[in-house]
Order: C-alpha cells, then sequence, then structure tokens
C-alpha cells in the first residue's frame, strides 16, 4: 500500500507540472496543448545535455533554454500573429515529435531510445528528518529531487494565483479580455509571460521523465501526459489544488498499471488503464456539471 | 469549378509549405546536411518518374480518407483527433471479416469487410461524440485517450488472441483472396482503394455544398450558440459528425489492411490519422483540396524513402517539414496579413 502511494507521487509528477504550468495559460485564456511539445523537447535536451556533458544541472538548464523557446515560438505564432491556438499547439507537438527522432537519429545514428552510460540522472535524496517519521516517511521519502519541487511549486501556483498582483492580472485576461484592457493591463504580455511559465514547469517535467530514476531519452516518451494534464486541469475546475488533486487520481491510474505488471496479463492491455481512467473521470465530471446547467448546447473552450 | 476551389486555397496552400521548407533547409544546414541535394531526391523520389509518382499515389490513397475524416470535424469546429484511433479499429475488426467469411466472391466480401471497418470504426468514435454533445467533455482530450486505447487494445488482440500462428510479429491471420483489394498495376503497390478514396471526399464535398447536414456543420463551425438558438440540435449534430469522422477513419483502415498489408498488423498507421488531421487544416478543410495535399504528403513520404537511402537524410525529417507546416498554416498568410506586419 504504502509502495503503491509511494509510486503514485513519482508518477504524478510530471502530469502535475504540466498540469499546474498549463493552469497559467488555462487562466490567462490560452488553450495550452503544446504542453506536450515542451515537456518532450527538455527531455531530450536534459538526456542529451548529460550525455556530453555529464552535468545535471546543465541539463536541467538546457531543459529550461529549450522549453523557453518553444514557448516564445508558441506564443509568437499564437498570441502576436493571432494563430489558432490548438493548431499552434499541434504544429510544436509535431514538430517536437519529428525534431527529436531526427536529431536522434543524425546524432546518435539511432532509432527510438537513447541509453547510456554517460547519462547522469538525479538521483532520489532522503530527506533528513522525514526519514525518522513512519509512514509518511515511506510514501514521501526517497523522491528524487523534482517531485519536491513539484510540491513547492503546487504552494507558488496557489498563492500566485491567489493573492500576487500578476495572479490577478492573469485571471482578468483569462475572464475579460476587454475590461483587462479597459483598465490598462497589456493582455499580449500577460499571456506571453503565462506561456512561458508553463514552459518553466514542463522543462521540470521533461527533466523528471527522462533523468530521474530512468536516464534514458525514448521517442514520444511524454506519452500524450500533455494532454492528460489538460484533463487535469478541466477536471479540477481550474484551480491548483483541484488540479493537482486530478493530476494525483490519474497518477494513480498509470500506478495500477505499473503495479499489474507484475502479473502475468499482457503490457498492452495493462497499458490502456490511464487513458481508459481518464475519460471515466471526465465522464463523470461531465455528468456532475450536466446537472447543473441547463444550457444544452456545445463551445469549444 | 476547380478556378473557384484554386482561387480560394492557393496562397493558403502554397505559402505554409515554402515556409516549412526554407525552415527545415535551416534546421538541415544545423545539421551539416545539404538542404538542396535532400530536397532534390525528395522531389525526384515523388514525382520525378511514372513509378514515384504512382508511389505517391499509393501513400495517398489511405490520406485522402483521413484528411476527410478531420475535415468534417474541424469545419463543424469540432477538434476531434481520433482518427488515427478509428483507423486501428476498423482495420482491426475488417481484418477479421477477411479473415473469417469463407466461399464469399470478392465482390461481397470486399464490400462487407470494407463496411464493418467502417461500423466500428463510426461506434468508437461516437464514445468521444456522446461524451462530447451530451455532457459537453472536451473532445480533443477523450479523442486523444481513446486513440491510445484502440492502438494498445488492437495491439493485445493481434498479440494474443488473434495472433497468426506463423507470424515472427505481432498480426493476425492473413485474409482470404477474395477480401484482398486488387493492385491497379502489377509494377506498383497502388490499389483500388484509391478510387474508393476518392469518390468518398467527392461525395463529402457534396455533402458540404449540396445537403442541408452540410449546411448544418458549415453553420456549427461558425457559430454553435447561434445555430443552437435557431433550434439546430447541435448536441445530435455532434454526434453525428463525430460518428461520420470515425466512419472514414475506419475505412482507411480497412482499405490498409485489406489493399497494403493483407492482414491487420499491431502498430501499422506510423500515424495516418494525424497526416489526416494536417492535411485537413492544408485545404482549408475541403474535401477536394484534401485529395491534393494528400497527393502533397503521399510525395513527402514516397520521396523521403528516396532521399533516405540517397541523400542519407533521415526521412524523420518529414514529420519536422509536417509540423513546420501547421505552424505556418495556423496564422492567416494572406497578401494583405503580410502588408499588416509590414506597415507596423
Amino acid at each position: 500500500m504504502m509502495e503503491i502511494l509511494h509510486t503514485a507521487i513519482r508518477v504524478t509528477t510530471p502530469i502535475a507540472l504540466a498540469a499546474l504550468g498549463g493552469l497559467f495559460t488555462h487562466k490567462a485564456g490560452v488553450l495550452n496543448i503544446a504542453l506536450e511539445g515542451m515537456m518532450l523537447m527538455a527531455a531530450f535536451m536534459g538526456v542529451v545535455t548529460s550525455y556530453f556533458t555529464g552535468s545535471p544541472l546543465l541539463a536541467i538548464m538546457a531543459a529550461f533554454g529549450v522549453s523557453l523557446i518553444i514557448g516564445l515560438i508558441f506564443s509568437f505564432f499564437g498570441i502576436t500573429l493571432k494563430g489558432n491556438f490548438i493548431i499552434v499547439g499541434l504544429a510544436v507537438n509535431m514538430t517536437a515529435y519529428g525534431i527529436t527522432a531526427f536529431w536522434l537519429q543524425q546524432w546518435f545514428g539511432i532509432r527510438g531510445i537513447l541509453s547510456s552510460d554517460k547519462i547522469i540522472g538525479l538521483d532520489p535524496i532522503d530527506v533528513p528528518i522525514l526519514n525518522k517519521i513512519p509512514i509518511i516517511s515511506d510514501i514521501f521519502n526517497n523522491h528524487t529531487p523534482i517531485v519536491y519541487v513539484s510540491f513547492l511549486l503546487l504552494l507558488i501556483t496557489y498563492i500566485t494565483l491567489k493573492h500576487t498582483k500578476i495572479g490577478l492580472h492573469i485571471r482578468v485576461v483569462g475572464e475579460n479580455e476587454n475590461a483587462a484592457k479597459a483598465v490598462g493591463i497589456k493582455v499580449n504580455k500577460i499571456r506571453y509571460i503565462s506561456v512561458l511559465l508553463s514552459s518553466l514547469y514542463c522543462a521540470l517535467a521533461g527533466v523528471n521523465l527522462s533523468l530521474e530514476s530512468l536516464n534514458l531519452f525514448v521517442e514520444k516518451m511524454t506519452a500524450e501526459r500533455g494532454f492528460i494534464a489538460l484533463a487535469a486541469i478541466f477536471s479540477g475546475k481550474g484551480t491548483a489544488l483541484g488540479t493537482y488533486l486530478f493530476s494525483f487520481i490519474f497518477g494513480l491510474g498509470e500506478t495500477f498499471q505499473i503495479s499489474l505488471q507484475i502479473f502475468d496479463v499482457p503490457g498492452s492491455l495493462i497499458q490502456t488503464i490511464p487513458f481508459i481512467f481518464v475519460i471515466i473521470i471526465l465522464t463523470f465530471i461531465g455528468i456532475k456539471n450536466k446537472k447543473n446547467k441547463i444550457k444544452r448546447g456545445i463551445t469549444n473552450d | 469549378m476547380m478556378k473557384k476551389i484554386f482561387k480560394f486555397n492557393i496562397m493558403k496552400f502554397i505559402i505554409p509549405i515554402l515556409l516549412a521548407f526554407l525552415v527545415g533547409s535551416i534546421i538541415l544546414l544545423i545539421s551539416n546536411i545539404n538542404p538542396i541535394s535532400a530536397f532534390y531526391n525528395l522531389f525526384i523520389g515523388a514525382f520525378g518518374s511514372g513509378r514515384a509518382f504512382l508511389s505517391t499515389l499509393y501513400y495517398a490513397t489511405p490520406l485522402i480518407l483521413t484528411g476527410t475524416a478531420t475535415a468534417i470535424a474541424f469545419k463543424a469546429n469540432l477538434f476531434y483527433m481520433g482518427v488515427e484511433g478509428a483507423l486501428y479499429i476498423g482495420g482491426f475488426c475488417s481484418s477479421l471479416a477477411g479473415i473469417y467469411f469463407h466461399g464469399l466472391p470478392p465482390y461481397i466480401h470486399i464490400p462487407i469487410a470494407l463496411l464493418i471497418g467502417m461500423i466500428t470504426g463510426g461506434l468508437f468514435a461516437m464514445i468521444p461524440g456522446i461524451l462530447k454533445g451530451i455532457l459537453d467533455v472536451n473532445e480533443m482530450v477523450t479523442s486523444i485517450m481513446l486513440n491510445y486505447v484502440a492502438i494498445l487494445g488492437t495491439t493485445y488482440l493481434a498479440s494474443f488472441p488473434f495472433k497468426a500462428k506463423d507470424a515472427g510479429f505481432s498480426a493476425t491471420e492473413m485474409v482470404e483472396k477474395s477480401a484482398v483489394i486488387p493492385k491497379i498495376f502489377d509494377s506498383s503497390m497502388v490499389h483500388y482503394g484509391l478510387f474508393l478514396s476518392l469518390i468518398f471526399a467527392i461525395l463529402i464535398y457534396i455533402m458540404f455544398k449540396k445537403s442541408t447536414f452540410g449546411y448544418d456543420i458549415e453553420s456549427m463551425g461558425k457559430n454553435v450558440n447561434f445555430s443552437e438558438s435557431c433550434g439546430m440540435q447541435t448536441a445530435k449534430k455532434t454526434i453525428y459528425i463525430i460518428t461520420l469522422s470515425g466512419a472514414l477513419g475506419g475505412l482507411a483502415g480497412a482499405m490498409e489492411v485489406l489493399g497494403t498489408y493483407k492482414r491487420f498488423i499491431a502498430g501499422f498507421s506510423s500515424g495516418l490519422g494525424w497526416d489526416g488531421l494536417t492535411i485537413s487544416l492544408l485545404s482549408n478543410n475541403n474535401p477536394i483540396g484534401v485529395i491534393f495535399s494528400s497527393i502533397f504528403f503521399g510525395g513527402l513520404y514516397s520521396g523521403g524513402a528516396q532521399m533516405e537511402l540517397l541523400a542519407d537524410v533521415p526521412r524523420t525529417i518529414i514529420s519536422v517539414i509536417q509540423g513546420l507546416i501547421i505552424f505556418f498554416l495556423a496564422v492567416d498568410f494572406t497578401v494583405k496579413r503580410f502588408k499588416k506586419i509590414k506597415s507596423r
């Protein structure tokens, strides 16, 4: 049981980080499906940098760098040139899939997986006081650094959105663009900031995937976690705590998949569990929302 | 008719492609590859000879269907992205019809197997359709999740319960000879499914232009709330549209299975559904435009093989170019727009 919760926290981390980052854009009225591509590029750059330099710190910096560049490109096409966010996001994801596969082949002459002893990752840490407390220690101790960073970021995201000026501006921009303009908020600037914030979160999510515990890069290794993160934001009704909670619920789905693998059940069937999990939960939330709503139409928001 | 379509689309079609190749060249240059020789080989491999062009048409065949499938949903402003999943479900189910129905003549066996592919693909698409139409659950997220369920689920089915005894990889038995869609020429892979794809694209084009359902799709795409208040049952229409989209995806999968592989192979698609999405965007959701865009994309695949062979350029650069095309498609690159940016 403790082991399951320990695993759940580990697999929740990349989803939760992408979701918390995506929350800023969600609040600013930008549908950011580029989360997936940002994570993937960060995961790739992290592994490549670690391969060539052997330094996890430089790897994280590289991941931040590449993710920020993607955030800027996404913002430029979506916000400045006013392209459709969904389509720009798709473009980011497809280019990220393509370019990581291309560079993998061009730089390393391999297809599929990059795995090497030269890739230095981030090891789990034994937290001093935490390791003395029973039960809690089993669940929360011995995680990799970014897992702890994600807890911190949950708090930071909550406070930023609720209690700071920038958070207020982000919410105003998302809720009523014209009102925001009327009170002198620079709408585009706020949207750029929100996208770049999500880039930073996604960079950590990517590094968490590729350099913590696994130390390898696999083509499309993000496996639609960016979209699961979006589902977590929708399900969590755009609150930081709700988003984290649903990320955790989706993480549990993935944990079940991982723990079922010891049994003699075919892998491909078990791997569907997290995805079915997301659909079932979205359905329940849909039913719940439906009860509170008389409106019958459909909208794309 | 042709003139009108081209007048409408030509800039939207050409500029993104040129820009994508331009940026693609830069990426190749950074990677120490000569873009001119790479793209020259790409072009020769796609359109340089009759053989190359037939190969291009072969690759274009399923893309016409997946492109049209996506166009139906996108035109109604529904971001249904589950064509890839529907393709797997349809392909798998039609392979079963191809394997287990015996003693039928080809002119009955092939249509039945194709129809089963369409129906199952459509039923599969109904899940996100109903969730969207009735419960207003975001169709993009659910359809993408279901893609994974379809790909992994059929991989399981082709690896265990329905695995061929003699196959060293995850695949079903070969379908009966009577279920195989014949080739048009002996020398090329292109099969009669090409004509079926073209017919469906044209039918959907006519549906868009002439039928009330087509009108409904267009008006939902423009303003769904307005359509709803005009008394259109948008919830029901949403389900129809997404189901139809999935049915075409299922048909594409069935044609790949019956025409190309002659059995269901796990993971056979390599993203035909996703390419359909780019193609639909490239053609502004117009099924006639989809035909041309699909031939262009078919050329990328056909030429990509040659480029990898002769110029030693990884063909994954094609995926990069596709992604870049979408970038430039997202932004309206009409001439007017350029002037506006300049004058700022």
